[in-house]
């Protein structure tokens, strides 16, 4: 969408009007400076660049927290933990994940999977915001999500559309955080539902929308030569984009019926599935960034009723989605990760459900990862980690390392505090092929 | 119900229904003379403007005022009857009176109460319990209503403890539940206007805050603390609980579980005032002090606080806060007013004082705080006087300003209208009561409040052993229920390699529909208890929980649920009653089908074509309102006036915008009136942008209307359509 990326100085400049209209004496940074100087917020956060391995994400997220041991950590050898789920062998030597994805367990040997997950809270929206920003949750600032960081460092993949897209119905989402509105990501939480309000209103012919553009600039022709500020400018110019993009070829990014009937049954009919292969054709598009949320994994009750439910729609979306990228040549420069705010405990509780608990796996594809590889492990009980502790700023490291931002780049939120994208995290350079 | 519409002539007068929480309440007389202190206001401009060489802009036509007018007063434009009214208005005085009757309306209200929820992030759902999130709205509501002095207001937020269902200001504490030194940052700011955020972990690095005084401050407040239900009797019947060792281990865990649900609704509903002592974090880096230091309550400028043995810090801190020898009490709600009224504060930006901090006109600053403070923080009297300057009356300015240059206030600054008001200006189009209130979800939120209140009290009434027995009994249905959930999981299975996946669907929805049952069987058994405990007092709350003649089940289960009000349940009062007639009978609809069908869209519209703080609040993800840039109120005043894509097409093609030339529009009602195509034209600008159609704007017009065919039927919407989508609609001149 042309407004959303043609107008990049408006917010800064209004910050920067207010602050230096009156008396205050105008401080150092404001929103989008970017400053070279050393600050003590930059210390930690790694120097490590490379040429970015994958030019896209499609982030999918398990809203909830997902049951590690019964997907991507199972014990077999340990009856206790398990419960009635069992763990089967993929393609990938050396990896078990859990019966219920057994189409993914023929795509395993494109993953990285990370069990050694650990995240600092075991309340939903805490560790949900702590996954998707970095930071801990706070009442005095929002921090934008990974999407919306890679869209101030490197823009729009294609300015004709929004750089970031989430799918799902996640009304709490961090979404632009306290960059300008316009790097955050589009909300869609129906994929099938297309881009809205793309064309005129019922029974609105093309010659009489063209009429009443016509009309309109008439009837504003006197205003906006009166008030012509930078404001009217811009909101001018916000009617021709949308005019434009109206008329754009690539709203079909946006249309799903464009793909085949057996297209959109293998992705699976539910939303999820649908929305995974909106992802797919986004990113063809030259949309960077894009999260699919599936949920609820939050299973205190009946868990191995309701985790084979889940799984199976996970299982057809992800496997489908990961050969689809491989087919179109895509797997390579689109990285495929799948996580959550937490795992669920080992013990079983009296519900048959598993509760909350901060120990969980991500799995990582495509984009430059290695594949068939098992990365940190818990113990045997699933409980704690044995070995190779990775928090969510870790993990979001990794993935803008992938993406080739720069890690210890300081930026300024509007009230001048400085912040570095994923907050010091580490990124694990060793998971990269 | 008081509305701004007490004008005369107006028939759209008396909103739909009425029952307000509480009356509209006005000082009693104003502490201040209006028509004195708005002038001392203009001389003091207009010495400044001498001494900086600056000419003001000049005053506006009557149209612009009016327009003006209700759109910072009341956040709407006028209606079609409202501007008509003002403008052939004969009195001499119509300026004053106009703006009194827009301070008196609910308009004002509404309008208002958008303005501090952004600031306080109040919202309507997910904070705490929603209970408390609707209830401190309310309390928000409320106090605009009754003009309550500013500094009691916030006094009352601060010192805020008890249940929400009795004192809903409790939700400023609930909002930043387990984020006490967040919240101490946020009170800092939205009240003093003072940045202390970077002083929460290390010595503030622009401003002269150090980190041992933040701790100080915080010492006050950080005992505020957001909790839940609790009682003597359910402490005194878990310990019993745990004695007994008849009960094994699993019935322990499933009779906490228990309690857990039948306390769930009264989940974070009060804040009480703990007496821990402050620490200092465990990584304190200043030589001043050691790591967990205990830390004495101080506060970090102005008059001095000892704290005596007795003495309540949180009413101590409240009467510092709101105290008129804090200086930078006034100073804040003083330019927050000035920048509502004018588009620009005198201190920018005014959250974020330091001691060097100057004002454009500083004579001005001084003088606006005294005006506050002689008025008894009265806000409504002060922005009577505000509105009532030569100021108000002169032409935004029509250039950028420029940034690095002060602004002289030639006039106030032009802007965009807020998300809200574009939304409200909408509704006037729509909905020809465009102030009514959401009857269906006040009553809602009010009822379910009721409940919880209920709730509590007959939990409280309940005696150990009764809540014991009653614990008891939804463990053995936990019980029963996890036995089917393994007969469950293994029909499933079976069904799945069957491949019979109606019968695994039907499983699914059995287990689905567990959760109700399980919540039937808590609510029944906790108020069997009740009814068994025979105490009289409970007797009478139980009888209060039925008094609808519901079944005694369905009262448990209401006061435990959220219950609905039903827009059917309302009757039109005689004024609307007669408005519709009149409608009506314009339209031409007699047939009774149809009038049914008239009345139920005029039902309707309460719920959906209604101000912006009549909606769940902040509206959802992807609604008008939010894609215009309303605040999430995630974080304080959040809301933004960008430009975007999906604004665009909103407007242009969104079914929203469709309703406005619906044929039972207000719109379409005032153009129905109309005697002939010049005057349809005059009205609908008149409506859409509160002036006249120019000569030429009207023989353009004509043209094309000839173009099209008289009889066409479709000009008069894309007409309407075309004026809607134009910058003069949401840019206040």
């Amino acid at each position: 969408m042309k407004a959303l990326s043609n107008e990049p100085d408006r917010r800064q400049f209004m910050a920067g009007m207010a602050k230096s209209m009156l008396g205050v004496s105008m401080l150092p940074a404001a929103e989008g400076l970017l400053s070279s100087s050393a600050h003590a917020a930059g210390v930690g956060s790694s120097p490590l660049k490379q040429v970015p391995t994958t030019r896209n994400v499609i982030f999918l997220y398990m809203t909830g927290g997902q049951s590690h041991l019964d997907t991507w950590d199972p014990k077999p050898e340990n009856k206790d933990v398990m419960g009635p789920t069992k763990a089967i062998k993929t393609s990938a030597d050396g990896i078990l994940i859990g019966e219920y994805l057994p189409r993914m367990a023929k795509q395993m040997h494109h993953a990285t999977v990370i069990n050694s997950m650990a995240t600092n809270t075991a309340a939903h929206q805490q560790a949900n915001y702590f996954m998707h920003t970095s930071f801990g949750l706070r009442s005095t600032i929002t921090h934008p999500g990974l999407g919306a960081w890679l869209s101030v460092f490197q823009g729009a993949g294609n300015p004709a559309l929004p750089p970031y897209v989430y799918i799902g119905n996640d009304s709490r989402h961090p979404g632009a955080g306290f960059f300008a509105k316009k790097h955050g990501p589009l909300m869609m939480s129906n994929p099938e539902a297309g881009l809205q309000n793309v064309r005129p209103q019922k029974g609105v012919t093309e010659e009489r929308f063209n009429n009443r553009r016509d009309l309109a600039g008439l009837i504003d022709n006197g205003f906006t030569s009166e008030f012509a500020t930078k404001d009217v400018k811009a909101y001018g110019d916000m009617y021709d984009n949308a005019v434009r993009l109206m008329r754009s070829e690539d709203l079909k990014a946006f249309d799903l019926s464009q793909e085949s009937k057996e297209m959109r049954a293998a992705y699976g009919t539910d939303r999820f599935g649908q929305g995974c292969l909106l992802a797919r054709r986004l990113v063809e598009h030259g949309v960077r960034f894009v999260e699919v949320s599936l949920g609820s994994w939050d299973t205190h009750t009946a868990n191995f009723i309701n985790v084979p439910r889940m799984c199976e729609t996970l299982d057809v979306a992800l496997s489908t989605l990961v050969t689809d990228l491989e087919r179109c040549g895509m797997l390579n420069d689109t990285m495929i990760v799948v996580t959550s705010e937490f795992g669920r405990t080992p013990k079983i509780n009296q519900n048959q459900g598993r509760d909350h608990y901060p120990i969980f796996s991500a799995v990582m594809m495509g984009g430059g990862i290695k594949g068939g590889v098992k990365y940190g492990a818990t113990d045997k009980d699933g409980a704690q980690v044995a070995e190779n502790k990775v928090t969510p700023p870790e993990l979001n490291a990794t993935i803008a390392y992938g993406l080739g931002l720069p890690l210890d780049q300081v930026l300024y939120s509007p009230t001048k505090r400085p912040f570095t994208v994923a907050d010091k995290g580490q990124p694990l350079t060793h998971l990269f092929a | 119900m008081k509305t701004l519409l007490s004008l005369p002539s107006c028939f759209l007068a008396i909103a739909l229904l009425t029952p307000s929480p509480a009356p509209a309440v006005e000082a009693a007389k104003p502490k201040i003379d209006t028509t004195r202190a708005s002038a001392r206001i203009d001389a003091a401009l207009a010495r400044h403007w001498k001494a900086k060489q600056i000419t003001p802009n000049e005053k506006i036509s009557e149209e612009v005022f009016v327009r003006r007018a209700y759109l910072t007063v009341v956040g709407r434009i006028p209606t079609y009857d409202e501007a008509q009214r003002f403008l052939t208005w004969q009195a001499p005085d119509k300026h004053a009176r106009l703006i009194d009757q827009l301070l008196a309306s609910d308009g004002y209200v509404q309008h208002f109460t958008n303005y501090w929820a952004d600031i306080l992030r109040a919202k309507s759902t997910g904070i705490g319990g929603n209970t408390t999130a609707q209830a401190y709205l309310d309390f928000i509501r409320d106090s605009l209503r009754r003009n309550k002095p500013y500094n009691q207001f916030v006094k009352e937020l601060v010192t805020a403890t008890g249940e929400c269902y009795d004192n809903g200001a409790v939700g400023y504490y609930m909002r930043d539940q387990g984020m006490a030194l967040d919240n101490l940052s946020n009170t800092v700011r939205i009240f003093l206007g003072t940045r202390l955020e970077c002083a929460q972990c290390h010595d503030h690095p622009f401003d002269k805050w150090t980190q041992m005084e933040f701790y100080e401050m915080a010492a006050f407040t950080h005992n505020m603390t957001g909790t839940s239900y609790s009682s003597d009797a359910l402490t005194a019947m878990q310990k019993a609980v745990k004695a007994d060792k008849s009960i094994d281990k699993e019935s322990q865990d499933l009779i906490r579980k228990a309690v857990s649900e039948a306390t769930r609704p009264l989940r974070s509903t009060r804040v009480v005032e703990r007496s821990n002592s402050m620490k200092l974090p465990h990584d304190y880096k200043y030589t001043n002090a050691k790591p967990k230091d205990v830390v004495p309550a101080s506060v970090m400028f102005g008059k001095p606080v000892e704290l005596k043995k007795g003495d309540d810090p949180i009413m101590e801190f409240g009467k510092w806060l709101t105290g008129p020898e804090n200086p930078r009490f006034a100073s804040v709600i003083v330019n927050r007013l000035w920048k509502q009224t004018f588009g620009l504060a005198l201190i920018e930006p005014f959250d974020e004082l330091m001691d060097n901090s100057v004002a454009v006109v500083p004579e001005l600053q001084t003088l606006l705080e005294k005006q506050m403070i002689d008025s008894g923080y009265d806000m409504k009297a002060f922005l009577r006087v505000l509105l009532n300057t030569d100021l108000f009356t002169r032409a935004s300015t029509k250039a950028d300003l420029e940034p690095g240059t002060p602004y002289h206030f030639p006039g106030p600054v032009f802007r965009r209208m807020s998300a809200e008001q574009i939304w409200d200006s909408l509704v006037t189009l729509v909905s020809t009561q465009p102030d009514q209130p959401n009857w269906t979800l006040r009553e809602t939120e009010r009822r379910n409040r009721e409940n919880r209140k209920l709730l509590d009290q007959i939990l409280d009434a309940t005696s150990p052993d009764l809540l014991k027995s009653a614990s008891l009994k939804v463990a053995d249905h936990m019980r029963e229920q996890n036995k089917e959930f393994d007969r469950l999981r293994e029909e499933l299975d079976e069904a799945r390699a069957q491949k019979d996946d109606a019968r695994a669907k039907e499983i699914q929805r059995t287990l689905g529909s567990s959760q109700t049952v399980l919540r039937k069987t808590v609510s029944k058994s906790f108020f069997e208890a009740a009814k068994n405990s025979g105490d009289p007092e409970v007797t009478k709350l139980m009888a209060e929980a039925c008094q609808d003649g519901d079944d005694m089940d369905m009262a448990m289960m209401n006061l435990m649920q959220d219950t609905r009000a039903s827009y059917n349940d309302i009757e039109f009062d005689k004024a609307t009653r007669a408005a519709i007639d009149a409608e009506m009978k314009q339209l031409k609809i007699t047939d009774p089908k149809a009038r049914a069908s008239y009345e139920k869209y005029r039902k309707g519209l309460h719920q959906t074509w209604v101000r912006a703080s009549e909606l769940v609040s902040p509206a959802p993800p992807g609604h008008f309102i939010r894609e215009f840039g309303q605040s999430d109120r995630d974080v304080i005043e959040n809301a933004n006036y960008e430009a975007s894509v999906p604004q665009a097409l909103t407007i242009m093609n969104s079914s929203i915008t469709a309703q406005v030339v619906h044929p039972w529009s207000a719109l379409s009602l005032t153009l129905g009136r109309q005697a002939n195509t010049a005057d349809k034209i005059d009205a609908l600008f008149m409506t859409l942008f509160t002036r006249k159609a120019t000569k030429d704007e009207k023989t353009a017009i004509l043209l094309s209307l000839d173009a099209a065919g008289p009889d066409s039927k479709t000009f008069w919407e894309d007409l309407t359509l075309a004026s809607l989508s134009t910058q003069q609609f949401l840019f206040i001149r």
